[in-house]
């Protein structure tokens, strides 16, 4: 097993850089950071990346980016308080619009499946809902308050419209319209400290979390009750905090073949898998357990890389188009391409 | 000082002073002896972090934290294989407001002053302050810490209250 580099992608400046996210079509990413723009690349030829198009529009930050389903539009949060919206026409990238409201920094952006509803979040510890209407004009639809702290992420159901939130009080919140509001439906709670990233399954009925604590969780949803109930929690699995988790979500695996990555303040990229069965039940024979050993669904590192980066790792994405290829960037202005090889 | 310390009073009217430590080492060396190269192990001791950190100035008193006693050589670990160095700084009172500036300031003139491949990690000595947990918390939260120094050039240049308004105000 291992996870070769496969391109470095170098900042011209000293920049962090915040977030990297893939186009649905996984041709282009696009990455951001505190020098305040956001960098779309482009794989020019194979292996070498270069970019394609620079946008500035804000003047502080840009903490996170997120594509819409579509790819035609892009949408930034921003330090400064506001959520910068692009669209792309024949590749390239206008700005169209900015969502004002917040007041202090905006940490996270997402869109629904439906590429009509768009969510933010802030340290002022709201999580705003925009519809994009017909013109695409940003209508702000719901603002909600649950959190007791800031919200560090927002991220949709695959295909559902409920909305999942991450905050610095330890809890993952899940949100639905319900009769035409906005209501908090799940508080998950099992972490000891902030929650930096959220990631759903394909299908939508699991969750994994990541965390200051330094621990991974896994949510499964009891779809009888509507609730999400904690599957496992690996802990110490990075030295340092950990900011950035993905559920691989390829076609072309099956649904234990998807495969989850995390990169952390220790400079170091973990990918997990789910538990075969078999192994599980040799496992656990000795054990008194009361649950029957297919009712167990565990994962477990698969592979450990260190240090990766030469600095913390604060995003990292699985290409949703190519199998095993996956994306980091970290403080030390660089994003990288890596191949996983089982 | 602020005209806002100015009407609410000091939170520690009357600060113990210390004596500067003259005897252990000077301070004006501490650039030469970090290589420039990232891949070369630096070989330095606590004194040189010490050096960093012992001339800022508390944010209330015209007096350096050394002089404050908020930093100790003692309270500076260092582990360098795995490249990361602790401080735990003292506040003078237990229920000092100003701890999460102090903080803010050392972590920004170490993460500033040392190689990128440093991990440093700035927080409460224990027992010392009443909101320990909340404070550590704050200081090491890097998002924070990154939208609280967003487009300043330094902490030490801007009004603390500014600051205070930019990172924890919510």
């Amino acid at each position: 097993m291992s996870l070769n580099e496969i391109s470095v992608l170098s900042y011209d400046q000293p920049s962090k850089i915040w977030n990297i996210e893939w186009s649905p079509d996984g041709k282009l990413l696009a990455s951001c950071g505190d020098d305040k723009t956001i960098h779309i690349w482009m794989e020019e030829s194979e292996n070498k990346w270069v970019v394609l198009q620079k946008l500035e529009a804000h003047e502080k930050t840009v903490r996170r980016i997120a594509w819409s389903p579509d790819g035609k539009y892009l949408a930034a949060a921003s330090f400064d308080a506001s959520t910068s919206i692009w669209e792309v026409n024949n590749g390239e990238f206008n700005h169209i619009s900015t969502l004002e409201g917040h007041s202090f920094e905006v940490k996270s952006v997402a869109w629904d499946a439906s590429g009509q509803l768009l969510a933010t979040c802030s340290r002022d510890k709201s999580i705003w809902i925009w519809q994009m209407e017909d013109d695409q004009d940003f209508e702000c639809i719901s603002i909600n308050n649950g959190h007791s702290q800031d919200v560090k992420c927002v991220r949709w159901h695959p295909s559902l419209e409920i909305l999942a939130s991450a905050s610095y009080d330890d809890t993952i919140k899940m949100w639905q319209d319900t009769d035409g509001d906005w209501e908090c439906i799940d508080t998950l709670s099992a972490h000891e400290s902030t929650i930096w990233d959220i990631q759903f399954n394909a299908s939508g009925n699991r969750l994994v979390s990541c965390s200051d604590d330094r621990s991974v969780c896994f949510w499964r949803l009891d779809s009888t009750t509507g609730r999400w109930k904690l599957l496992s929690r690996l802990e110490s699995v990075h030295s340092r905090p950990i900011f950035s988790v993905d559920w691989s979500h390829n076609q072309e695996l099956s649904p234990t073949e998807q495969l989850i990555c995390t990169g952390g303040g220790d400079d170091s990229i973990i990918i997990y898998h789910q538990k075969q069965q078999q192994q599980q039940q040799q496992s656990d024979s000795s054990s008194s357990s009361s649950t029957t050993p297919n009712e167990i669904e565990q994962y477990e590192i698969l592979y450990k890389h260190e240090k990766a980066h030469k600095s913390d790792i604060n995003s990292i994405r699985w290409n949703p188009k190519k199998p095993n290829i996956l994306a980091s960037s970290g403080d030390d202005s660089t994003i990288k391409i890596w191949s996983f090889v089982c | 000082m602020s005209q806002q310390q100015k009407d609410e009073g000091f939170i520690n009217p009357n600060p113990v002073v210390y004596s500067k430590d003259e005897s252990e080492n000077n301070s004006s060396l501490y650039n030469e002896r970090f290589t420039e190269d990232e891949e070369t192990p630096d070989d330095f001791d606590v004194y040189e972090i010490f050096d960093l950190v012992r001339d800022i100035n508390d944010p209330e008193h015209p007096l350096t934290l050394e002089q404050l006693n908020v930093v100790r050589h003692e309270n500076i670990k260092i582990d360098i294989s795995n490249n990361i160095i602790r401080l735990y700084f003292t506040p003078t009172v237990p229920h000092c407001s100003m701890a999460n500036i102090i903080g803010l300031s050392i972590k920004e003139k170490l993460s500033r002053s040392l190689p990128q491949r440093f991990k440093v990690d700035v927080k409460v000595t224990p027992g010392s302050h009443s909101s320990e947990q909340s404070v550590n918390k704050q200081l090491n939260d890097k998002e924070r810490v990154s939208a609280a120094l967003d487009s300043s050039s330094s902490i030490l240049n801007v009004s603390m209250h500014n600051v205070i308004t930019r990172m924890f105000k919510c």
